[in-house]
């Protein structure tokens, strides 16, 4: 299971720089060394840099930023180089067929271009805010196959953005993201990844990993109260 | 005023990775509006969810993709029309929810409307439902699961009172009969399987309501 293997690379990954209450801070301007976990099959682990490269969370999310500004096709390029395959790997994982992952993955990122105004790189990464864009997407799809219906527009559901002071939060920060979900025992971290590439309500997971749905639901808040312990600076 | 009643994890966590559809999806969606405790922890796993989607491994597109992209990019897209807003006293819902309101009949009984929203695959449906103060649902029962969003005023249910942003969820097997206090209350209201009338005042009113 790919999902499994990728929160187990973030264990490996962890460039351990612990602060006193146990959360990993990976310097944000330091390029930090990264080790990510082949596909399958593959036989060797990676070791790629993260900040120094052009597709840094950082640059990425200043891509957005220029595509708002000034229309910057470039910026809109190496979006799409960085994107696109990945959000059509996510759909693909979700069973869709290779021509509507395809066309689901252009229609994102041709959403990324209509809407880069609308986002706000202090408040989510690049990364969460696209994810957001192909989930919304796909969900429109499903609805639009049971039944005719106008295009919707894919941000519309968002909750609000949050206000100014909670700008800074680390859930813009990925690094900070990928340590907190390190420290995830690891029955915690298979429910999470099944319930993004399972396409299946936790009652199902439930029955599909031979678990009584109230073990189901206890990972779930256990996982979600140390992530939010982690990486929620409010509370 | 913020809610006291909210979605579990687990439901905000199938709302969050795209598993949750339609009329539930709106419930959740309307509580979010209200609650930014919820709507922080949605934004968490959606964070999450980035993270897992940057380190997918990558699967080719198509070798003209990028240019139709840029091809595409250059055809101006009108941006979507700015819906109207939900009636001042309400908390901010999407725009299916106020398209449901203005289709509204007039038809109401015993102080109750209802004005359906979607209508998903097998029994699930949501509904705007609308009491008027002191009046409520007849007594009901479901075989499935019900979320409910409190979009203006408030109700009580078993000695609660549930007010704006409140969210409830029900699951089947469980017989209640909800009341506006002593104001107008206005509700969505989403099951996966159709509501049953479990006395005669429901039998009577529910298909004179439309509630199918």
């Amino acid at each position: 299971m790919h999902a499994e293997l990728l929160l187990r690379g973030h264990v490996l990954g962890t460039a351990p720089h612990r602060t006193p209450n146990g959360l990993v801070r990976p310097k944000r301007r330091r390029p930090v060394l990264r080790m990510t976990v082949p596909p399958e099959g593959a036989s060797s682990v990676s070791l790629q840099t993260e900040g120094s490269d052009a597709t840094s969370p950082d640059r990425l999310a200043s891509a957005i930023v220029a595509i708002a500004e000034r229309q910057d096709r470039e910026a809109f390029t190496l979006l799409f180089n960085h994107f696109a395959p990945r959000v059509k790997s996510y759909l693909l994982r979700l069973g869709a067929p290779p021509e509507m992952a395809e066309e689901l993955a252009q229609e994102s990122l041709l959403t990324v271009w209509r809407r880069a105004g609308a986002y706000n790189p202090e408040v989510a990464a690049a990364s969460t805010w696209i994810f957001t864009i192909a989930r919304n997407l796909r969900i429109d799809l499903a609805r639009r196959a049971a039944r005719a219906t106008q295009l919707r527009d894919p941000l519309e559901e968002l909750p609000p953005e949050a206000a100014p002071d909670e700008a800074l939060s680390a859930m813009q920060d990925e690094g900070r993201i990928r340590s907190a979900m390190a420290t995830l025992p690891q029955d915690q971290a298979k429910v999470i990844s099944l319930a993004f590439f399972a396409d299946k309500p936790h009652s199902e997971i439930a029955l599909d990993l031979g678990l009584p749905l109230g073990t189901v639901k206890s990972r779930l808040r256990l996982a979600m109260a140390r992530l939010r312990a982690l990486l929620d600076d409010r509370q | 005023m913020t809610p006291r009643h909210h979605p579990s994890d687990a439901l905000l966590v199938d709302y969050a990775t795209g598993v949750l559809m339609s009329g539930q999806r709106l419930a959740v969606a309307c509580h979010l509006n209200a609650c930014p405790h919820c709507a922080r922890t949605v934004s968490l796993v959606e964070a999450v969810g980035g993270v897992l989607l940057s380190d997918l491994p990558l699967a080719a597109m198509n070798p003209d993709a990028l240019a139709l992209a840029l091809a595409r990019i250059e055809r101006p897209e009108p941006a979507p029309a700015p819906e109207s807003g939900p009636p001042s006293d309400w908390i901010r819902v999407p725009g299916e929810v106020l398209k449901a309101l203005r289709a509204r009949g007039r038809r109401s009984a015993f102080g109750a409307w209802v004005s359906p929203v979607t209508k998903g695959p097998g029994g699930a449906r949501s509904y705007l439902i609308g009491m008027a103060p002191g009046r409520g649902v007849a007594r009901h029962t479901h075989s499935g699961h019900e979320l409910t969003c409190v979009l203006k005023g408030s109700f009580i249910d078993g000695g609660i009172v549930y007010g704006p942003g409140d969210f409830t969820e029900h699951d089947g097997d469980m017989t209640h009969a909800p009341q506006a206090t002593d104001e107008d209350c206005v509700c969505l209201l989403a099951t996966d399987a159709p509501l049953m009338p479990s006395d005669w005042v429901g039998r009577l009113v529910f298909p004179l309501l439309g509630v199918s």
